[in-house]
C-alpha cells in the first residue's frame, strides 16, 4: 500500500462505467440478501396473516382488496420512510399528522384562491420542509428532546390549520392536482420514495452518517460529520414526505380536511418502522423492514375489516402486533450479544 | 528540528478553577512526545484545546508557522490535527469499515466506493497487525482492544500531521501496544508527529523522544528521553515530592472462606468457553485475577456479580451453593461489583458525587422512606476525608469529576454498603499514580474489615504488588493460586504468554 493511500486516498481515479457495473449488481444482490436475512421473520409473519385471512373470509383474496391493501400500505409507507430516517438518528417526529393537515390545507386554499396547481403544491411542500427544518433546528441547537419539540409543533400546526380553514374543508380542487396524487399514484409515490431513500442510504455517505448520528452523535461530531445540518435535513425530508402523504389523502377525498391525519394513520407511520426492526435508540435504518411493517399493518386492517372485526378491536390487535414485534426484536438482539 | 505546532501561554479557566496556567508547548516534525501528569493536572484539557474541542481562555497556537484558532474539531482537523480520544468513540451500530470512513467516506461514480473502502480498511488493519478483525462486523460486538485498534486505524486513515492520543494503550494487550508503537515509528519516519498520554511510564520511556510533565495545570518538566531518564525522575516531577511505595499495605488476618467457584466454566464475549475456574477468596484477603485481554477476566467478574450466567460448575458462598440471576441476587448475598467501565456501569453521571456514594446504602440512611440528608452528608464528609477529596466535589455531578475521583466515588460506595465480597474490575484503569495509591489503600481498608476483595486487573505490577494470592487466566488453562512473592514480573508474563516451562502452582494455603 502506498502512503498516499493511507492518508485519505485523495486523487484516486474513479473507475469506468463498465467495470463498475458488476460491482453494482453484486452490491444489489448483497443488499437484497441482507434485507432477506434481517427480515425473514416479517415476511413469514405477512405470509401467515394472508393465509389466516384468506381462510377467514372468501372475499379476502380479491384484486380489489389487495389493491386496497397496497394503496393503504403505500400511504403509510410515504410517511414511514421519512420516519425510518428520523428514528435512525435516534429521534422521533410526532408532528407529521399535523404537518400533513396544515400543508394540504395551505396548498388547497391557495388553489381555491386561483393559484396555479404547481406553485400551490410547491408552496405546501416548502412549508412541510420548513416545518421539518424548524423541528430539526430546535432539536439541534436548543437541545430539545425530539418528542417535546415535535409535540409542540403538532399543537402549533394543528391550531394553524384550524385558523386558516375556519374549521371547514377546502373542496373543489383542480383535476390536475387530484389526478396527480390519486389511486395508483399513491403506490408510485410510496415505492418511488422508498427506492430513492434506499439508494441514498446504501450508496451515499449520508446513509452511514445518518445511522452514525443515532449510534453515537459525539463520535460523528469529532469525525467531522456535520451533525446538526444532517439532522435538520432528515427532519425536513420527513416534513416533505408528510406533505406528499397529505396530498394523496387530499386527492382521494377530493378535499383538504382540517382534521386530516388526526386518526391512527400517523401512529402507523411510527409503528411500521418499529415493526420493521428499527429501534427507537437509533443507529439502524432498515427500510425494507419498514416496507414489510407497512404491508403487515395494512393487511391486518383490511383483513380484520373483511372478517367483520370492529374498528376498536382492530386497534387493539395492532397494538398487540407492535408489542409482539418489539419483543421479538429484543429477544433476537439479546441472542446476538451473549 | 522544525516545529509543526507551537502553543504559547495557554490558559483555560473553568467556573472557579484554573485548569491550565500559561502552558507553553511545542511539537516538532517527526517527534513522538509524551505528556504525563496526575489526574487533574490538565493533560486532557490541553489535548482538547489542541484538538479544537475546547477553546483556550487565552493564549496562542501557531501551526505550520501561521497563527490558528480552532473553533471546533473540524477546524483542528482541517489544519492536520488528528485526535484519538481517551474513550473509544466508535458507533457500535456501524460496521468497522463504516466507522473507519465515518465523515470521510469515499465516493465514486455510483455513490460510495464500498470495495475500495473495504480494501483500504483491510490494508490499514493489517498494518496494525489486526487482520483478524472483520471489516464488515459491527464494531459494538468486537472486544475492547480491537475497538481501540479500529479507532486508531480510523484516525490514521483520515490523515493528519499531528496525532494526539489520550491513553491509547489503556485497553490494549502487550502485543497490540507493540503494533501501535510500530505504527507510530512509521508515522515518525514520514515526518508526522505524535502526542501521547499514558500512565504507563515504561511505555513512555520505550517510545517517546521527549516527555513533558504537567502538574496542577502548569508545565513543570521537559525531559529528552535519553539513557539517563528514569521512571523515578518522571514520577518525582509529576508528584512534586517523593512518593512512598505505591503498593505498601499491611497484611491483615486471613479469615473464613467466603466466595468460592468450583470448576466454573463461563463464556467470553467472543463466545468461547473458558477452562474450568476454581478460586477461593477468604475474608481479609485480596485475591488477584489476571491475564491478557480477551481471556475472560471481565466476564468472570460479571458471572460473580450476577450479570452473566454460569455455563458449568458451582458458586459457593461460605460453603453454601448459590445461584446469581441478577446483580440484585449478588447484592442480597453481599457481593458488590466495582465495574471496569465506571462511566457506563459504575456511576449515574447526572447525580452528585455524594448521591453516587450512597446509592446502595440508602436503606441504611433512610427512616420511613425519607432519606436523612444530614446523615447522608455526614457519611459523605467522613468518606471524603478517607479519600483526600475536596469537599466541593461532593456536590458536583459525577460527570464533572476527573477519572480518578470518579473511581474513588465508585469504590467508596462499596465501603458504605454492606458488601462482604468486593469484586474490583480494573479499578485503577486510566487513573494516576497518586489516585492509584489511594485506591490500593482503600482496598486495604476493606479487607482489614474482614471483607474479601477480588481484584481483576491486567496490570502486572498491580496484581503482583497488591494481591495476597494470584490466579492467572490464559487461553491454554486456568493457573493458580500463586502466593504473594511466588511470581515475579517476568514469571507472570511467561505464564500469560504461555512461554513458561511447566511451573507447578502452589497448593492453596489451607
Amino acid at each position: 500500500m502506498t502512503d498516499a493511500r493511507i492518508i485519505g486516498g485523495a486523487g484516486r481515479e474513479s473507475s469506468g462505467l463498465i467495470t463498475m457495473l458488476p460491482a453494482a449488481i453484486e452490491s444489489m444482490f448483497r443488499l437484497s440478501w441482507r434485507a432477506l436475512r434481517e427480515s425473514w421473520g416479517l415476511i413469514l409473519a405477512l405470509a401467515i396473516l394472508v393465509l389466516i385471512f384468506s381462510q377467514a373470509s372468501p372475499y379476502f383474496l380479491n384484486t380489489l382488496v389487495l389493491e386496497r391493501i397496497l394503496t393503504n400500505a403505500s400511504f403509510t409507507l410515504i410517511m414511514a420512510t421519512g420516519m425510518t430516517l428520523v428514528i435512525a438518528t435516534g429521534g422521533i417526529d410526532v408532528s407529521i399528522g399535523a404537518t400533513l393537515a396544515l400543508s394540504s390545507m395551505v396548498a388547497a386554499t391557495l388553489m381555491n384562491l386561483g393559484t396555479p396547481v404547481l406553485p400551490a403544491a410547491m408552496a405546501g411542500l416548502l412549508l412541510g420542509a420548513g416545518i421539518g427544518a424548524f423541528n430539526g433546528s430546535i432539536i439541534s441547537y436548543l437541545k430539545l428532546q425530539p418528542f417535546i419539540a415535535t409535540l409542540a409543533m403538532l399543537s402549533l400546526a394543528r391550531g394553524m390549520t384550524l385558523i386558516i380553514s375556519g374549521g371547514s374543508p377546502a373542496f373543489d380542487l383542480p383535476e390536475a392536482f387530484t389526478s396527480a396524487f390519486k389511486d395508483e399514484m399513491v403506490m408510485v409515490i410510496g415505492l418511488g420514495g422508498l427506492l430513492l431513500t434506499m439508494l441514498v442510504m446504501h450508496r451515499t455517505r449520508l446513509g452511514i452518517q445518518i445511522r452514525g448520528i443515532g449510534g453515537n452523535e459525539n463520535t460523528c461530531y469529532i469525525c467531522g460529520v456535520r451533525v446538526n445540518a444532517l439532522r435538520i435535513g432528515v427532519y425536513a425530508f420527513q416534513g416533505i414526505m408528510a406533505v406528499l402523504a397529505g396530498y394523496t389523502l387530499t386527492a382521494s377525498f377530493d378535499a383538504a380536511e382540517p382534521t386530516a391525519g388526526l386518526s391512527t394513520e400517523w401512529l402507523e407511520a411510527m409503528a411500521a418502522p418499529i415493526i420493521g426492526g428499527n429501534t427507537m435508540a437509533g443507529g439502524r435504518a432498515r427500510l425494507f423492514g419498514t416496507l414489510m411493517g407497512c404491508l403487515i399493518l395494512a393487511t391486518m386492517r383490511s383483513g380484520l375489516n373483511i372478517s367483520g372485526v370492529p374498528t376498536a378491536w382492530q386497534q387493539v390487535a395492532i397494538g398487540g402486533i407492535i408489542v409482539g414485534a418489539v419483543t421479538l426484536d429484543v429477544l433476537t438482539n439479546r441472542k446476538k450479544v451473549s | 528540528m522544525k516545529n509543526i505546532l507551537t502553543a504559547s501561554k495557554i490558559c483555560k479557566q473553568y467556573a472557579g478553577t484554573r485548569a491550565l496556567k500559561e502552558v507553553d508547548f511545542e511539537i516538532g516534525e517527526g517527534e513522538i512526545l509524551g505528556l504525563i501528569g496526575e489526574n487533574g493536572a490538565g493533560k486532557s484539557t490541553l489535548m482538547r484545546i489542541l484538538c479544537g474541542i475546547e477553546q483556550p481562555t487565552s493564549g496562542d497556537i501557531v501551526m505550520h508557522g501561521k497563527p490558528v484558532e480552532f473553533s471546533g474539531p473540524q477546524a483542528a482537523q482541517a489544519e492536520g490535527i488528528a485526535m484519538i480520544p481517551q474513550e473509544v468513540l466508535l458507533v457500535d451500530e456501524l460496521t468497522v469499515v463504516e466507522n473507519i470512513f465515518l465523515g470521510h467516506e469515499e465516493s465514486g461514480a455510483f455513490g460510495l466506493s464500498k470495495r475500495q473502502m473495504l480494501a483500504d480498511t483491510r490494508a490499514i488493519l493489517a498494518e496494525l497487525d489486526s487482520q483478524q478483525v472483520d471489516p464488515e462486523h459491527l464494531t459494538g460486538n468486537l472486544p475492547k482492544g480491537s475497538q481501540q485498534m479500529v479507532a486508531i486505524a480510523r484516525r490514521v486513515m483520515q490523515g493528519g500531521d499531528v496525532f494526539v492520543m489520550d491513553e491509547p494503550t489503556a485497553s490494549l494487550t502487550g502485543e497490540e501496544t507493540q503494533s501501535l508503537f510500530k505504527l507510530l515509528k512509521k508515522l515518525k519516519g514520514e515526518g508526522k508527529a505524535s502526542v501521547f498520554i499514558s500512565h504507563r511510564l515504561e511505555e513512555m520511556l520505550e517510545i517517546c523522544d521527549r516527555i513533558v510533565v504537567l502538574r496542577d495545570g502548569e508545565h513543570v518538566g521537559n525531559f529528552i528521553n535519553d539513557d539517563t531518564l528514569t521512571k523515578d525522575k518522571l514520577v518525582a516531577a509529576m508528584v512534586g515530592s517523593a512518593v512512598a511505595n505505591e503498593f505498601a499495605r499491611t497484611v491483615s488476618h486471613v479469615g473464613e472462606l467466603m466466595l468460592e467457584t468450583d470448576k466454573v466454566v463461563i463464556s467470553t464475549f467472543q463466545g468461547r468457553k473458558t477452562h474450568p475456574i476454581s478460586i477461593q477468596a477468604h475474608a481479609g484477603e485480596v485475591v488477584g485475577i489476571t491475564g491478557l485481554a480477551g481471556v475472560g477476566k471481565t466476564e468472570l467478574a460479571h458471572v460473580l456479580s450476577g450479570l452473566r450466567p454460569v455455563v458449568e460448575g458451582e458458586l459457593r458462598l461460605r460453603g453454601r451453593s448459590i445461584t446469581l440471576r441478577s446483580p440484585v441476587d449478588a447484592l442480597k448475598n453481599k457481593i458488590g461489583l466495582v465495574s471496569e467501565d465506571r462511566r457506563a456501569e459504575g456511576l449515574v453521571l447526572e447525580l452528585t458525587a455524594l448521591a453516587n456514594m450512597t446509592l446502595t446504602s440508602l436503606k441504611k440512611l433512610s427512616r420511613l422512606g425519607r432519606i436523612e440528608k444530614d446523615r447522608e452528608r455526614q457519611l459523605g464528609l467522613d468518606m471524603k476525608d478517607k479519600l483526600n477529596m475536596r469537599t466541593e466535589y461532593l456536590g458536583r455531578d459525577a460527570n464533572h469529576l476527573s477519572g480518578g475521583n470518579q473511581q474513588k466515588v465508585v469504590i467508596i460506595r462499596q465501603l458504605c454498603s454492606e458488601a462482604e465480597v468486593l469484586l474490583l474490575d480494573e479499578p485503577t484503569k486510566g487513573i494516576d499514580i497518586g489516585a492509584k495509591a489511594e485506591v490500593y489503600r482503600l482496598i486495604g481498608d476493606l479487607v482489614a474489615e474482614q471483607k474479601a476483595a477480588i481484584l481483576f486487573s491486567s496490570e502486572p505490577q498491580e496484581v503482583l504488588g497488591v494481591c495476597d494470592k494470584l490466579y492467572v487466566l490464559t487461553s491454554y488453562g486456568f493457573l493458580g493460586p500463586y502466593a504473594k512473592g511466588a511470581l515475579d514480573y517476568a514469571g507472570l508474563m511467561a505464564l500469560e504468554f504461555g512461554t513458561a516451562t511447566s511451573d507447578t502452582p502452589m497448593e492453596a494455603a489451607e
